[in-house]
């Protein structure tokens, strides 16, 4: 098996803007190995959504290499690329990007590779207290419900290495910590956990903590200090 | 507990479907809209070649095949040839499909009361493709003891449609008095070929074989060269008159109209498809964010695909087929209005639904395509809402 899961080299990510162009990850060097929970904190703006849709392959660097479990995805097809996101990663979006004419269970189903990903996605919600809510529209559920089914979707299939941008917003404290639990169950059964979070490290159990600053990602050694 | 159900894409078709109804309820009536206007197009200009084709027969004929002795000043003069032919020739020029409808004929000049007339047996018409057509002598359908009389015969005696009368010794009911036809026709008496031909006393005999619609095709440079060689090998004692400027211009009008379907059809669909095309974009682009979403969550591009043919199937085709059912009604109901009386009817086939179903899926999946690939080849990142 390999034993480092993600890897980001010299990650660098510009947008053109008006004629010029703004540097918005700045050679971020990153790793996560089979189980280590991550943490980065920053600012809004400052590039940690970016740093992490690139380690996803939802979006080719201008800059750097990323390997996950050893292959660069941005050297495959999208069709490839799109199958390593089904099999191999978790990724829990920013934003409640669901479908509003599928329920829940579809919802977090909907790129299930295999059959009874239906059934299975039922047993999930139900485990997270969802098992009620499973036949809603999403538009009918809280934000909170809402950004559970999120996170379900991203370990239905139980992936390695799993990317979570903000996945405790809008929850409560005791969602946060039954979302936290299970992202430390992924760093437990040896998967490797990113997060992106406004809460504290530690709630999170992390390894190892990042700050982004203005695109550049350094490492935290001092957690007090973040 | 929840349906055990799994998520396919039927369901996921369907449930956008529903979510979204007035958009695809707009969808379905755009291609439907297309659908119709290249069928209405289609059938029209049928209807339009067939009530050609009727004007033309009409007009007059093109092959006249006389005996080899008639002096044509004479038949110009008098209406009809002296000198006969046999009958049995009639199966020798059917054989050869040089024209599609043929009518057989005998005319002689016989003394009627106080003067003449032109006395014209018209036999059964005889189609060589094998469908029935309205006679060019039509109407008359006379039987042995009726005649039918032009209007100058008729009107010269005072006769008109029950009257009896008798020629050459023989009483007949006059069965109908035909519209002044400003020709040597106004003074025909028509009847039966074998009546005529028994009061005649020429059994089997005719004069005259009228032949219509010509069967040369776009392909023959020449229609008369190509019809004497055909036939006159055939036909020993016979001579064969064209009317050549009346048949070209006919055969010519019946290739522009092919010409004009051929051509007018494909441009009625790139329009309509191009039309269909711009609100599947639009469409599209606003679904740009969930084809985003679907490549996001790792669905493989044949899924997507999938989702997308499938919609396309299922909106497009119910257009597709609504779009044959309407424009099936408006030539119904606008048929005749266009292209005049007797325009005749299209039967409406469950083929014509297929086809149009398969047009509207095509019409609708080709829209929507370009778009949908362009989405699926986008990195995620740039096509989520919001990102």
């Amino acid at each position: 098996m390999e034993p480092i899961l993600l890897e980001c080299e010299q990650l660098t990510r510009e947008f053109p803007t008006s004629g010029k162009s703004v540097r918005v990850v700045d050679a971020a060097a990153l790793q996560v190995s089979r189980g280590e929970m991550v943490v980065i904190r920053g600012a809004s703006g400052s590039g940690k959504t970016t740093l992490l849709m690139m380690a996803a392959g939802m979006l080719r660097p201008s800059a750097g290499l990323v390997r996950v479990l050893g292959q660069d995805p941005y050297q495959m097809s999208p069709d490839h690329r799109s199958r390593l996101r089904a099999t191999s990663i978790g990724v829990v979006l920013p934003m409640f990007h669901l479908l509003p004419y599928l329920d829940a269970a579809d919802n977090v189903a909907l790129g299930y590779v295999g059959s009874h990903g239906r059934t299975e996605a039922t047993k999930l919600l139900s485990s997270m207290g969802l098992g009620e809510r499973v036949r809603q529209l999403p538009d009918r559920m809280s934000a909170g419900e809402r950004r559970r089914l999120m996170v379900a979707r991203a370990m239905l299939h139980q992936p390695p290495l799993v990317l979570a941008d903000e996945p405790t917003a809008n929850l409560d404290s005791a969602n946060v910590d039954q979302i936290t639990g299970l992202l430390r169950e992924v760093k437990m059964r040896g998967g490797g956990v990113l997060v992106i979070t406004h809460e504290s490290p530690a709630r999170f159990d992390a390894d190892r903590i990042y700050q982004m600053r203005a695109g550049r990602l350094e490492p935290v050694t001092d957690p007090d200090l973040v | 507990m929840a349906s055990e159900r799994d998520v396919n894409i039927l369901a996921i078709v369907t449930a956008e479907i529903r979510y979204r109804l007035l958009a695809s309820i707009a969808m379905v009536a755009v291609v439907m809209a297309s659908a119709t206007t290249v069928f209405f197009f289609y059938w029209l200009s049928e209807l339009a070649a067939e009530r050609t084709r009727v004007i033309q027969r009409d007009l007059g004929l093109n092959l006249r095949i006389l005996p080899a002795e008639a002096d044509l000043e004479s038949y110009w003069m008098k209406g009809y040839a002296d000198g006969v032919i046999d009958q049995s020739l009639l199966t020798t020029v059917q054989q050869q499909e040089v024209a599609n409808r043929l009518v057989p004929m005998l005319q002689r000049t016989v003394p009627w009361g106080d003067g003449e007339a032109i006395l014209t047996g018209i036999g059964e018409e005889i189609f060589v493709r094998g469908e029935s057509l309205k006679p060019v002598f039509g109407g008359f359908g006379d039987t042995v003891g009726e005649l039918t009389l032009g209007a100058i015969a008729a009107g010269k005696r005072r006769l008109i449609e029950g009257d009896r009368v008798t020629v050459l010794g023989q009483e007949f009911l006059v069965k109908r008095v035909l519209a002044p036809s400003g020709s040597i026709d106004d003074i025909r008496v028509y009847g039966d070929l074998s009546m005529v031909q028994s009061l005649l006393e020429m059994p089997g005999k005719l004069n005259e074989i009228r032949a219509l619609e010509c069967e040369c095709g776009e392909d023959v440079a020449d229609p008369e060269a190509w019809i004497r060689e055909t036939l006159e090998p055939l036909l020993p004692g016979t001579q064969i008159v064209r009317q050549d400027r009346l048949a070209e211009t006919r055969r010519r009008q019946r290739i522009m109209a092919d010409r004009m379907t051929t051509a007018v059809t494909p441009v009625l669909i790139f329009f309509t498809s191009l039309s269909v095309a711009g609100l599947a974009f639009i469409n599209c682009q606003q679904r740009r964010g969930e084809i985003g979403l679907f490549v996001a969550v790792g669905m493989s591009a044949a899924r997507i695909g999938s989702i997308i043919a499938t919609r396309a199937a299922l909106l497009g085709g119910a257009g597709g087929v609504l779009g044959v059912m309407a424009a099936w009604i408006l030539v119904d109901q606008l048929g005749e209005y266009f292209v005049g009386t007797g325009a005749g009817r299209i039967p409406l086939q469950g083929l014509h639904g297929l086809l149009g179903g398969l047009l509207g899926s095509l019409i609708a999946f080709c829209g929507a395509l370009v778009p949908a690939v362009l989405a699926a080849k986008s990195d995620p990142a740039t096509t989520l809402p919001g990102d």
